[in-house]
């Protein structure tokens, strides 16, 4: 007798997914990766210093800066590139942050059960019945003003999310194979883990952390955008766009439209990304009856 | 003229790794006031006949050639319009499952006489007192039109499942499975029941089961299927008696005697057929203890061999012979 | 019977509910690591005044002390006064929140309306070009920041084409008699039509923001829960029975989508909630949520704390109210 592999076969999942799904995934995922070079090399490969003043106040988009120049004749181009920084960046921490609490906040929940386990649901749900977005107003403004500060403000929203989807995979993991592989194979535990148990968990993760991105540069841009979070100088594509508004009316239209063309093209792509990938990595969700 | 009358049914499944022959050209009658029970084993094509006869098929299938006559008319040759009004009126279905089959929101009573409300034009009070009636046919208080389908025990919810297919007054009942879901005692009870409303009602009806024994209980004919074809077609006490193909002979000796002396059970070697890809000869030759060189080659066709006694086997005769 | 003691319960059971949720909110910005006060007002402000203000918030005391006397001033009703307008906090916050219900409601209705119908059709029309077109315009709507939609919005309407006002919620010179504090329902109420017109006029652009926010996520719902109810056994059997097409799809199929839709709406309206705080401010609604703005940039604590309760009440409150309806249409429900 032998344990059946939960069959997570990348290579053929990709072959049989419907060709809309695969073009989802493409594209997103270009998108994403392209902005997540921006994320890394930012400072490099933007054309001119964000910092910088110069006398070309309020230029219109032109070749010498293709996306024009603002109030204090600074690159709205190198500005938005290296703002990826932090729209992208603080939003890739606050995930990674809110992951790990409710990775093991809910495996602790799901694997104990128990007490634990009806304390930390009861304490979940009542936050998670609560519009995150306020929360992270808040606490925005408790924590203070700085990088992590608002990272860790913006994870306290993903976090019941997270630790629910964490605990129901982990009460089903324990359910189904580890106890019972456990009898028939004796020893082996982590052979069954890494065989079973983390292509599974790998497959959901990707369309959560995706999820959980464009969920958190949402976040941060909007926070931005009320003047919260990272403070000026500081390029963020939200406060750039705040900062953009004034100037409107006076005509400069390229301070509003880029950076939320940027805010845009990264929603799209994380969007697309997830969207994709959970069609493709969940064959039973497409038609066949 | 029969009631019903199948003339080489096909009825194939489309998927995207390949076509499913599900019911591959298949012909039996049925006359007025008969049962037939239609036996074989998962995923032989009885239900896909079930189904095609209602013209019930999902999306991925299709009826792709044959006749299904219903009093002389051609059911396959209907479009939507023409089946709705016959639908429920002249046929109507049993499902194998009642729990799934009732819509969990509404009352019984509501579902059993929505057919008679929306096909025919009674009063209100006829309507129910037609309603208490089916109910008290099969045995259930008038009260329990009130309840909910999860309210109801399997048997009762089986045994409403038959008072609302007989709302319409079918000229032919087909039952998929009616005991299959239930427990052996539950099982008896709607036996007897089905047993009861055919001699009660004069009801034609076509019986799909695995279990040959609710055949033998409550059907006058008996059919055999395997991997989408006929093998055989008798009387109940002839087929039990004198069954004449090797599968029948096999499938009866799975279902061993209460009475009588001790035996073993026998199961039947080898794996079911692949229906994508069916062998070209005869479609149990490779299970067939009795084989032949001709069985691979060549498919045998369903012949009367004696009065009412239909069988596709090329050595029928020989196997006889030799026991 | 057994109905009225169902809501009664409910009701019952939303007051610690909402205990619960001001409890892990009072603990989750009281167990910070830090000085509130001291990152509030920043480095520069003088740490006499710092003090003074720790003091008069009680925030010197010990942590179960501070809870006690949040917890029996709650139960009081007292909010603490506001330090910007020196009025109670529950004041200020009375006249303001009618304007976020309003909102909040409307957005709600109106994403409904647009969104259950299109992801019902995309089902029953399953990968069509309508199921497909459908699809693709939801991922781009959802894509779209709520803040983006509302500055398009402003420009486009107000700016370029200026049929629709840009800020405010009422015009000047508006009159409209206060029943519920809410314009719409008011004006009818008082059989005014100039005050509709002009209520719907200013709540037009914004509603219509906070409903695209939320129309995706809607239809992908209402796809998903009549797909899974089309697969269902029991719609075979209303085919079986040959009833008229209509009274399948709608009767059968339709009632039996709506109840996993309804258990979510809860949770639309509470994402929606959080979205009219950018809303409010990009049109200038005097709601809850400008109020918030205003005093989180004056550090106002206890309007702050105050408001994040309303907040809390609403949802609550907005939850219970969807639980009961969802009770009296699935009849499974057991009192």
């Amino acid at each position: 007798m032998s344990v059946q592999k939960i069959g997570f076969n990348f290579r053929e999942l990709f072959r049989v997914a419907p060709r809309s799904s695969k073009v989802m995934v493409v594209v997103g995922g270009i998108f994403s990766v392209t902005l997540l070079i921006f994320v890394v090399l930012g400072p490099y490969i933007a054309p001119r210093d964000p910092y910088q003043f110069s006398e070309n106040l309020l230029q219109p988009p032109s070749m010498n800066n293709y996306m024009g120049t603002d109030n204090l004749g600074r690159d709205l181009f190198s500005r938005l590139i290296v703002g990826s920084r932090y729209s992208l960046g603080i939003s890739m921490i606050a995930v990674g942050l809110s992951l790990i609490i409710g990775l093991f906040l809910g495996s602790m929940s799901g694997f104990f059960g128990g007490n634990i386990d009806r304390i930390l649901m009861l304490v979940m749900d009542s936050l998670y019945v609560f519009p995150d977005f306020i929360y992270m107003l808040v606490m925005v403004v408790v924590l203070g003003p700085g990088i992590w500060q608002t990272a860790l403000a913006i994870s306290v929203g993903r976090i019941p999310y997270n630790f629910r989807l964490i605990r129901s995979l982990t009460i089903s993991v324990k359910e189904r194979g580890f106890i019972e592989a456990e009898r028939v194979l004796g020893a082996d535990n982590w052979y069954i883990i890494r065989t079973h148990i983390m292509p599974y968990y790998m497959s959901i993760l990707f369309v959560t952390v995706s999820l959980g991105m464009a969920s958190g540069t949402l976040a941060i841009s909007g926070l931005g955008f009320l003047g919260l979070g990272i403070p000026p100088p500081t390029p963020e594509w939200g406060t750039e766009l705040a900062g953009g508004r004034s100037f409107l009316l006076g005509g400069s239209w390229w301070l509003v439209i880029f950076p939320g063309l940027f805010v845009l093209i990264a929603m799209l792509g994380f969007n697309l990304l997830s969207e994709g990938l959970d069609t493709v990595l969940n064959p039973s969700v497409r038609r066949l009856a | 003229m029969s009631l019903l009358e199948v003339r080489n049914l096909k009825t194939y499944f489309f998927t995207p790794f390949g076509t499913v022959k599900a019911v591959d050209d298949v012909s039996f009658d049925v006359e007025k006031g008969q049962a037939l029970g239609l036996a074989g084993e998962s995923g032989c094509g009885k239900t896909t006949i079930a189904y095609s006869i209602m013209r019930l098929i999902p999306f991925t299938g299709k009826i792709v050639g044959g006749e299904i006559y219903l009093n002389g008319r051609d059911l396959v040759k209907l479009n939507e319009k023409e089946l709705k009004l016959i639908r429920w009126k002249e046929l109507s279905i049993v499902f194998q499952g009642a729990m799934a089959s009732f819509n969990p929101i509404f009352k019984i009573g509501d579902q059993i006489s929505e057919a008679i409300r929306y096909h025919e034009n009674v009063t209100k009070e006829d309507v129910m007192k037609r309603t208490n009636d089916l109910l008290e046919l099969v045995g259930i208080e008038h009260e329990r039109a009130n309840n909910y389908p999860w309210e109801l025990s399997g048997g009762m919810r089986q045994r409403s499942m038959i008072a609302m297919a007989l709302a319409c007054n079918p000229t032919l009942l087909v039952a998929d499975e009616p005991t299959t879901a239930l427990d052996v005692i539950v099982s008896a009870q709607i036996m007897d029941l089905i047993k009861n409303l055919r001699e009660k009602l004069d009801l034609t009806m076509l019986l799909i089961t695995h279990d040959i024994s609710v055949i033998a209980q409550t059907c006058d004919e008996m059919a055999v299927m395997y991997a989408g074809k006929l093998v055989e077609k008798t009387s109940v006490p002839e087929i039990f008696k004198n069954a004449y193909h090797p599968y029948t002979k096999a499938l009866i000796k799975a279902f061993p005697n209460l009475k009588g002396p001790k035996q073993d059970l026998e199961g039947i070697p080898g794996n079911p057929l692949d229906l994508m890809n069916p062998p070209p000869g005869c479609r149990f030759a490779q299970r067939c203890p009795y084989v032949k060189e001709t069985c691979l080659e060549n498919d045998p066709v369903l012949t009367e061999v004696e009065s009412d006694h239909f069988v596709a086997c090329h050595f029928w005769k020989k196997i006889l012979a030799e026991r | 019977m057994k109905l009225r003691y169902y809501i009664t319960v409910r009701l019952l059971l939303a007051i610690p509910t909402i205990a619960l949720l001001l409890t892990a909110i009072f603990f989750l910005m009281h167990v910070l690591p830090g000085d509130p006060i001291r990152i509030m007002y920043g480095e520069k402000f003088p740490t006499f005044y710092v003090e003074q203000i720790r003091h008069s918030l009680g925030l010197d005391r010990p942590l179960y002390e501070q809870y006690f006397t949040y917890l029996s001033n709650l139960a009081q009703g007292n909010l603490g006064v506001s330090l910007v307008f020196k009025i109670p906090v529950i004041e200020k916050v009375a006249q303001v929140y009618p304007t976020t219900l309003e909102l909040a409601i409307t957005g709600l209705i109106l994403a409904s309306l647009l969104g259950l119908p299109l992801g019902i059709i995309a089902a029953m029309r399953r990968d069509g070009v309508f199921d497909h077109v459908t699809r693709i315009l939801s991922l781009y709507i959802h894509s779209n920041p709520g803040f983006w939609i509302a500055l398009l919005f402003q420009i486009f309407f107000g700016l370029i084409l200026g049929i629709f006002p840009i800020s405010g919620r009422t015009p000047p010179g508006f009159e409209l008699q206060k029943i519920t504090g809410l314009n719409i329902l008011d004006s009818i109420l008082t059989l005014n039509p100039t005050a509709f017109i002009q209520s719907i006029k200013y709540l037009f652009l914004p509603c219509l923001t906070i409903a695209l926010t939320s129309i995706p996520t809607l239809s992908r719902l209402s796809r998903a829960s009549m797909l899974n109810v089309l697969g269902e056994d029991y719609m075979v059997t209303a085919k079986a029975k040959g009833l008229p097409d209509n009274v399948i799809t709608y009767k059968h199929a339709l009632r039996n989508a709506l109840l996993p839709i309804v258990t979510s709406i809860g949770g639309t309206f509470t994402w929606l909630l959080g979205g009219t705080v950018i809303t409010e401010k990009i049109f200038s609604l005097p709601g809850l949520g400008s109020l918030l703005m205003d005093s989180l940039m004056a550090r106002d604590f206890l309007m702050i704390q105050g408001i994040v309760a309303i907040y809390a009440v609403i949802v609550v409150v907005m939850n219970t109210l969807i639980d009961i309806i969802y009770a009296t249409i699935d009849p499974r429900v057991k009192y």
